[in-house]
């Protein structure tokens, strides 16, 4: 047993390889024969919030994605690149994307994952939404300092979206997630570039195929006039703080933020 | 000179296996790598604290790509595992190795090659990740082309090092060996399996399992037997007496194989992993712990009666400090693995309060105590200031223990309030405080790197043998040589 030979066979090969057998191996026996969802097969149901980016910006979607018509490539582009800035940024260091099989009625009073991020659905993360083209690896994550994104779809607007990643306190006023400046072509934050929009789309992505979108002619839709005059003026919250230093973030107003 | 007359106790020459006189120990590829290991966690260490700035919204640098915060998180995790501990494990080895076996390994300049090569590896890991290249697979954030270079640094550094254990004519094994030879088979196995499967073929749950497994066996297969390899030898040396028992050394390791392989699922309980591997990891986590008892209890009777040592001799604190943070990491082990705790802890800071212990708390310390006794040895100098030293170490033990228990404490109240089901940003709010107490923690860390950096320096620098007589009594060798009368 104190033989290198005997250490090396047993203990390094074969309790790694047993492992591997029990832990990896085996659970991955569970998906035997089912097919991984490819991006082709993503792209059959593409979310209405992707054709509401081609026409918000078209100018900017054209130069991303080359086309100003939300087809299925530019969306598996958009995706792709998205979920790139996602990795390269590290976003699933902070946020999951796993609802985690946790609910009061399991017969403790403790845990509710479903509760928070599945009020709609109340289903719990499944093996089938990790089981596609745009796993390789899974983006579980780690850490959740920011909300879980597994069901992102919906909850907030393109706009939203945007907004918050140009200043995430802009609409979280007590967030922590950095400025994602480099989204953006412009310097005021309102033309977003081939990975803002990539973001977004992949965002506005995750959790959508609990929805069936129809293959809409939503582009086709005569578009409302804008008038920028509809627009109030921008004023900051009285607890943002200003650039002479004043003002408390954190705090100091008698109102209940929520 | 100083060195010259140390030099037959320090760089001892022998006849090899294969009749060639040869050094054997390759003191220089030590010092490099011990240098090199130092200047990684140095900037490891920096990436850290930037990274506590984002949690007060101080980050100093918003709006620079490449300086951005998720991208400074990944820099801070794999500079410490393959910057900081993977170049001074292979410093270690080449002390440790051939003393062992007796034989040298396989080729003194492969060493020097392996020291740049894998340097360059990881500059340009820190390169590709700093520009938006990472892979997502945690402690495996390196781009996915520098996965190739790491593979073959790590199978250059197997080959190295195992010839030496191959090839050596000591009747037995010391378990020093035994650690280090089931390493070198696990950690090229572990880093395959882990950065190519579910990179390429097996996504989501599946992949998951398999990235569960790579996260654990990366601190349980590598990491683990590199650190109690290096208890077992340094402890008995430096205090100056064998192991307590043979027995408990074969129960440790044994029981360390079968179980530590079989931990990974226990990363995503509750995920849509199917249960039976998430019980069974469970489970084995917990005999974990179990094991590492015993091996905590060989090393305390190896101390029964040394205790005193504690105070003239920092190596040694080192290794104890470092040793009962490992048992308390392993206690808490045992219960934050429990699919009940999960449900509240998983996600939050305690998480991160817990993996801070380990790395840093253990591994860290135990470099640490591998530095401190080494280093005036390779340089052939005593060390510049004990002050200095006693400064590093308190600032590091004090700094991991504020900021351990801190994140644990915050990770309860984090996973409480989400479960209480109120808004989101209140569980930032009730973090802030922690969050705050954090970043001093690591003004503390960097205080002591800064200690134990410039103190490296100053005696690798100085002219002759120090004046200062308080080490004496602590390098036996030198004295016996009658170098530093």
């Amino acid at each position: 047993m104190e033989r290198f030979n005997f250490i090396f066979v047993v203990a390094g090969i074969g309790f790694f390889a047993l492992a591997f057998v029990i832990m990896g191996a085996l659970p991955l026996a569970q998906y035997q024969g089912v097919d991984v969802v490819s991006m082709d097969q993503i792209a059959t149901n593409i979310p209405y919030q992707f054709e509401e980016l081609a026409r918000d910006y078209p100018e900017a979607f054209e130069k991303a994605f080359g086309t100003t018509e939300p087809t299925a490539a530019a969306f598996e582009d958009a995706l792709e690149i998205g979920r790139k800035a996602y990795i390269a940024e590290a976003c699933w260091h902070c946020h999951t994307q796993q609802i985690r099989r946790i609910d009061p009625n399991d017969g403790t009073e403790v845990g509710h994952d479903v509760s928070r991020w599945a009020s709609d659905t109340h289903q719990e993360s499944q093996a089938d939404e990790y089981h596609n083209a745009m796993n390789y690896p899974h983006l579980f994550g780690t850490r959740r300092v920011g909300p879980d994104l597994i069901r992102s779809s919906g909850r907030h607007s393109n706009d939203w979206h945007l907004a918050h990643l140009w200043n995430p306190r802009q609409t979280s006023p007590y967030s922590v997630m950095p400025p994602y400046t480099w989204f953006f072509d412009d310097a005021d934050g309102m033309i977003p570039n081939k990975r803002g929009l990539g973001l977004v789309t992949y965002l506005q992505w995750l959790g959508c195929w609990y929805t069936q979108f129809a293959p809409s002619e939503y582009k086709d839709l005569p578009q409302l006039p804008v008038d920028e005059s509809w627009y109030p003026p921008y004023v900051p919250p009285k607890n943002e703080p200003t650039e002479e230093g004043g003002g408390d973030p954190y705090g100091g107003s008698e109102e209940d933020p929520y | 000179m100083t060195q010259t007359a140390t030099a037959p106790l320090i760089r001892p020459t022998v006849v090899t296996s294969r009749g060639e006189t040869r050094v054997l120990v390759d003191t220089t590829a030590c010092k490099l790598h011990f240098i090199a290991a130092v200047s990684w966690i140095g900037v490891g260490i920096i990436a850290g604290l930037l990274y506590s700035f984002v949690f007060l919204r101080l980050y100093p640098h918003e709006g620079v790509e490449v300086l951005s915060p998720g991208r400074i998180r990944m820099i801070h995790t794999n500079l410490m595992a393959y910057g900081f501990l993977t170049n001074a494990f292979i410093g270690m080895l080449h002390w440790v190795v051939p003393r062992l076996t007796g034989e040298p390994v396989l080729s003194h300049p492969l060493s020097k090659v392996i020291f740049i090569a894998w340097n360059l590896i990881i500059g340009a890991a820190v390169w590709g990740i700093l520009t938006g290249q990472a892979q997502a697979i945690e402690w495996g954030e390196t781009p996915f082309w520098a996965d190739h270079l790491v593979v073959v640094g790590v199978a250059l550094v197997v080959i190295n090092f195992t010839w030496s254990i191959i090839r050596s004519r000591e009747k037995s094994m010391y378990v020093t060996l035994w650690y280090f030879t089931a390493a070198f088979v696990w950690t090229p196995l572990v880093y395959i399996m882990g950065n190519y499967l579910p990179q390429t073929l097996v996504p989501g749950t599946g992949g998951a399992a398999l990235v569960g497994l790579y996260i654990h066996d990366l601190v349980g297969l590598f990491v683990t037997p590199m650190g109690w390899g290096l208890m077992y030898f340094f402890v008995p040396v430096i205090s100056r007496k064998p192991i307590y028992s043979h027995a408990i050394s074969l129960v440790g390791f044994w029981g360390l194989a079968f179980f530590y392989p079989l931990n990974g699922v226990h990363h995503f309980l509750w995920s849509p992993i199917p249960m039976f591997a998430q019980y069974g990891a469970v489970i084995s986590t917990i005999a974990v712990e179990v094991v590492v008892t015993t091996v905590v209890i060989n090393f305390v009777m190896t101390m029964r009666g040394e205790w005193y040592r504690l105070k003239e001799t920092i190596a040694l604190r080192w290794f104890m400090v470092g040793m009962t943070c490992y048992f308390i990491t392993c206690f808490q082990c045992a219960f934050q693995t429990t699919l009940t705790m999960q449900k509240v802890i998983h996600f939050t800071d305690w998480v991160v309060g817990h993996s801070h212990l380990v790395m840093f708390g253990v591994f860290s310390f135990w470099i640490a105590g591998v530095i401190e006794h080494l280093w005036p040895k390779l340089t052939g100098r005593n060390w510049w200031s004990r002050r200095l030293s006693l400064w590093h170490f308190w600032l590091w033990t004090l700094g991991v223990a504020l900021m351990f228990t801190d994140l644990t404490v915050i990770g309860v109240v984090q996973g409480l309030l989400w479960d209480s089901l109120r808004p989101w940003e209140e569980s930032i709010r009730y973090s802030e405080i922690g969050w705050f107490i954090r970043m001093i923690t690591g003004w503390m860390i960097l205080g002591g790197f800064l200690c134990l950096a410039l103190n490296m320096f100053m005696t690798f620098m100085a002219r002759e043998d120090h004046s200062d007589t308080e080490y004496a009594g602590q390098f036996p060798e030198t004295s016996a040589a009658g170098a530093r009368a």
